[in-house]
C-alpha cells in the first residue's frame, strides 16, 4: 500500500517530531515556569514573542529562518563554526525551525498548568522540608502531569503537520527534509491522487487519535483536580 | 545576670517594606509556649508569620529558634524555608491534592529523612481523630477535617517552631468545635514555641498565654494574655489564673484560689495541673448589692465596682475588682440603674459557670 518513498517520508516526520518535542520540553518548561511566576513588567513582550508562531504565516517565519540559517545568517554561520556543516536545507535546520514553530504549543499548556497549581502548594512543600529541585519531582510533576502530556502531544502532532516552514527552510530532499506533508504536496502536484489519499487519510486518523487521547486524559484529570 | 543563660525559645526581629506598607515587629519568647498575634486584617500578622517561615525573601532582620539561627541579615544569613525545620499551618490548609491523607501526613518526615516511629504517627493521628480519614483524598474532606490534617502534617515533620495562620477560619463560626478542642489539646502538650495568628479575641483568650496586638504593621501592645484581656474593649470572655487548692471526691468539686478567694468548680477527676486557667463568660456573672446566701450559685465573691461602661446594645460592662482578681461582667443597663451602680460601690459577684482550661501554666 505504502511505497518505500512514502515510508521514508513518514519515518522522517516521526523522527523530526520526536526530536523537536524532546528539545521543546526541556527548553519550554523553564520558560513556561518563568512566564507563570515572574512579575517582570516586560513579561507580556516575551509572551507575545512565544505566541507569534500561532498567528504568523508559516511562510513568513520560514522566510526569516531561511535568511538566518543561510551561510551569511547568524544561525547558519554559528552552526558552520560549530559543526562545519551548513544549516539550511538540512535535517538539523528542520529541527531548529520546528522547535520555534511549535514553541507556543508547549509553553502555553505548561504555563497554564503551572499557574493553576500556583505558589501555595509549592510553599507548603518547602516548609515541609522539600528543597525546590525536589519539589519539582514530588509536587510539580504529579500536579502538572496533564499539562506536560498536553504539551508533548500537541507539539508532536503540530510538528508532524507543519508544511510552510519546512518548505521554506528544508526544501524537498528525500531522506533529509522530505517530510510527509511535503510528500503529499508533491503527489498532488503530480496528480497522483491515490497516493495522496492514502497518506492524507493516515495523517487525518493520526491527528484525530492524538487529540482524542489529550481530551480523554484531561477529562479524567479534571475530576481529580476539583 | 550571673545565672546560666539558656537561648530564648524564639527571638525574631523582622523588618519588611513593601509598597507603602512597613512591617516592623520584634518577638521574644523565653520559654516554649503559645503566642497569639492579634490584629485587624491587613495589619501584617500573616506576613510576619511568613517571614518566620522564610517565605518572604525580602524580609530583613533576625530569626532565632533555640540555638539555631535561621536568619541574620547583618551576617547575610538567610535559610530557605526547607532548611528551617518549621511547621506551618496555612489558613487554606494546602494539602496536596494528588496524595491521600496518610501520604500528606508522611510527606514532611520523608523530605527531612526523619525516622517517624509508628507510635508517634499513631499518637498524632489519634490526637486529631484522623484514623478513619487516612485513605481519603483531600478533595473529599470538610474544611475542619482538612485543617486537622494540615496541623497533624505540620507536627509530623518534626518542627522546632509551629506557625498557624488563622487556624480556625477554615470553618464557619458555628463549627469551630471541629478544630478548637484539638488545638487546645495540642497546645497543652507541645514542647516547642507556637505562634498563631488570629483576629478573634475570644480565640486568643482561649488558646494563648502571650499576645502581641498589632496595628498597621507595628506592635500596639504586648503582654500576658491574662493581663491584656481588657485592653481591646471586648467583653466576651474572662480568663483568670487559678491555683489548685484541692479536690473533693465526695462533692466532685475542684477548689481553686483566685487571688485570695477560694472558688469551687465541678470536676469529675482530681486535677493534674497545679495552676490552671479559668474562662468565665461575662454574661454568666450576676451582681448583687447584698450577700446572697440561699441560692444554688456556688461562687459568690465580694468585690468592688472599679468602672462601668455602657455598651451599644442596652447592656453595660462592669469591671469588678476582688482581692487579687479582676473580672468583667455584662449586665443590662436597666439593672445598673435599678441597683444604682456607680464606681466604688461594694458588690457581690455571682459566678454562674466557670470553664476550666486544664493547661498547666
Amino acid at each position: 500500500m505504502i511505497g518505500p518513498a512514502d515510508l521514508q517520508s513518514l519515518l522522517l516526520s516521526l523522527k523530526l517530531a520526536a526530536l523537536a518535542t524532546l528539545i521543546l520540553l526541556v527548553l519550554g518548561a523553564p520558560l513556561a515556569w518563568w512566564l507563570a511566576f515572574s512579575r517582570r513588567r516586560w513579561k507580556p513582550v516575551v509572551e507575545a514573542v512565544v505566541a507569534l508562531p500561532l498567528v504568523l504565516p508559516p511562510t513568513v517565519l520560514g522566510f526569516y529562518l531561511l535568511i538566518a540559517m543561510g551561510s551569511h545568517g547568524f544561525l547558519g554561520r554559528g552552526w558552520m563554526a560549530l559543526t562545519g556543516e551548513p544549516l539550511a536545507f538540512t535535517f538539523s535546520g528542520l529541527v531548529i525551525a520546528s522547535v520555534l514553530y511549535s514553541l507556543p504549543f508547549v509553553v502555553q499548556p505548561l504555563q497554564g498548568a503551572f499557574e493553576s497549581m500556583g505558589r501555595p502548594l509549592l510553599e507548603a512543600a518547602w516548609t515541609l522540608g522539600s528543597p525546590p529541585w525536589k519539589t519539582l519531582l514530588n509536587t510539580v510533576l504529579p500536579l502538572c502531569r496533564h499539562g506536560f502530556l498536553t504539551a508533548a502531544v500537541l507539539s508532536f502532532a503540530h510538528t508532524i503537520g507543519e508544511f510552510g516552514v519546512v518548505l521554506m527552510v528544508g526544501g524537498n530532499i528525500p531522506g533529509e527534509t522530505r517530510v510527509v506533508s511535503i510528500a503529499i504536496y508533491d503527489q498532488v502536484e503530480s496528480l497522483a491522487y491515490g497516493q495522496a489519499h492514502r497518506l492524507s487519510l493516515l495523517l487525518l486518523g493520526f491527528s484525530f487519535l492524538i487529540l482524542l487521547l489529550v481530551y480523554w486524559k484531561n477529562r479524567r484529570g479534571r475530576l481529580i483536580h476539583e | 545576670m550571673n545565672e546560666h543563660r539558656e537561648p530564648p525559645s524564639l527571638y525574631a526581629r523582622i523588618h519588611l517594606g513593601r509598597g507603602g506598607f512597613t512591617l516592623h515587629l520584634q518577638m521574644l519568647l523565653k520559654q516554649p509556649g503559645v503566642v497569639a498575634l492579634y490584629g485587624p486584617s491587613g495589619c501584617g500578622k500573616t506576613t510576619f508569620l511568613r517571614c518566620l517561615a522564610g517565605l518572604e525573601r525580602e524580609a530583613e532582620g533576625h530569626v532565632q529558634v533555640g540555638s539555631r539561627c535561621w536568619q541574620d541579615t547583618a551576617r547575610d544569613l538567610f535559610e530557605p524555608p526547607h532548611r528551617r525545620e518549621v511547621g506551618v499551618v496555612f489558613q487554606d490548609s494546602r494539602l496536596f491534592p494528588h496524595l491521600d491523607v496518610e501520604e500528606n501526613l508522611r510527606f514532611g518526615a520523608r523530605q527531612r529523612n526523619l525516622d517517624l516511629s509508628p507510635e508517634r504517627f499513631r499518637e498524632t493521628v489519634a490526637l486529631f481523630d484522623l484514623e478513619k480519614l487516612l485513605r481519603r483524598r483531600p478533595a473529599t474532606l470538610s474544611g475542619g477535617e482538612k485543617q486537622r490534617v494540615a496541623i497533624a502534617r505540620a507536627l509530623l515533620c518534626g518542627p522546632r517552631l509551629l506557625l498557624l495562620d488563622e487556624p480556625l477560619s477554615a470553618v464557619d463560626p458555628g463549627r469551630k468545635s471541629e478544630i478548637l478542642p484539638y488545638l487546645e489539646r495540642l497546645f497543652h502538650q507541645v514542647m516547642i514555641p507556637v505562634v498563631f495568628v488570629s483576629h478573634d479575641w475570644q480565640d486568643v483568650l482561649r488558646l494563648s498565654s502571650q499576645v502581641y496586638i498589632m496595628e498597621g504593621g507595628h506592635l500596639h501592645r504586648h503582654g500576658r494574655t491574662l493581663e491584656l484581656q481588657y485592653e481591646t474593649g471586648d467583653y466576651r470572655l474572662n480568663a483568670l489564673e487559678a491555683r489548685v487548692h484541692g479536690w473533693s471526691a465526695e462533692d466532685r468539686l475542684l477548689q481553686l484560689w483566685i487571688g485570695e478567694d477560694l472558688i469551687r468548680v465541678p470536676a469529675q477527676r482530681p486535677p493534674e495541673a497545679r495552676r490552671m486557667r479559668l474562662l468565665v463568660n461575662p454574661l454568666e456573672i450576676a451582681v448583687s448589692r447584698t450577700p446572697v446566701t440561699h441560692s444554688s450559685i456556688l461562687n459568690v465573691l465580694r468585690c468592688r465596682l472599679a468602672a462601668l461602661r455602657p455598651l451599644e446594645d442596652g447592656k453595660a460592662a462592669l469591671d469588678l475588682e476582688g482581692s487579687g482578681w479582676k473580672l468583667q461582667a455584662v449586665i443590662t443597663q436597666a439593672s445598673t440603674r435599678r441597683l444604682e451602680l456607680e464606681p466604688g460601690v461594694e458588690l457581690y459577684a455571682l459566678i454562674k459557670s466557670v470553664l476550666v482550661d486544664h493547661a498547666e501554666l
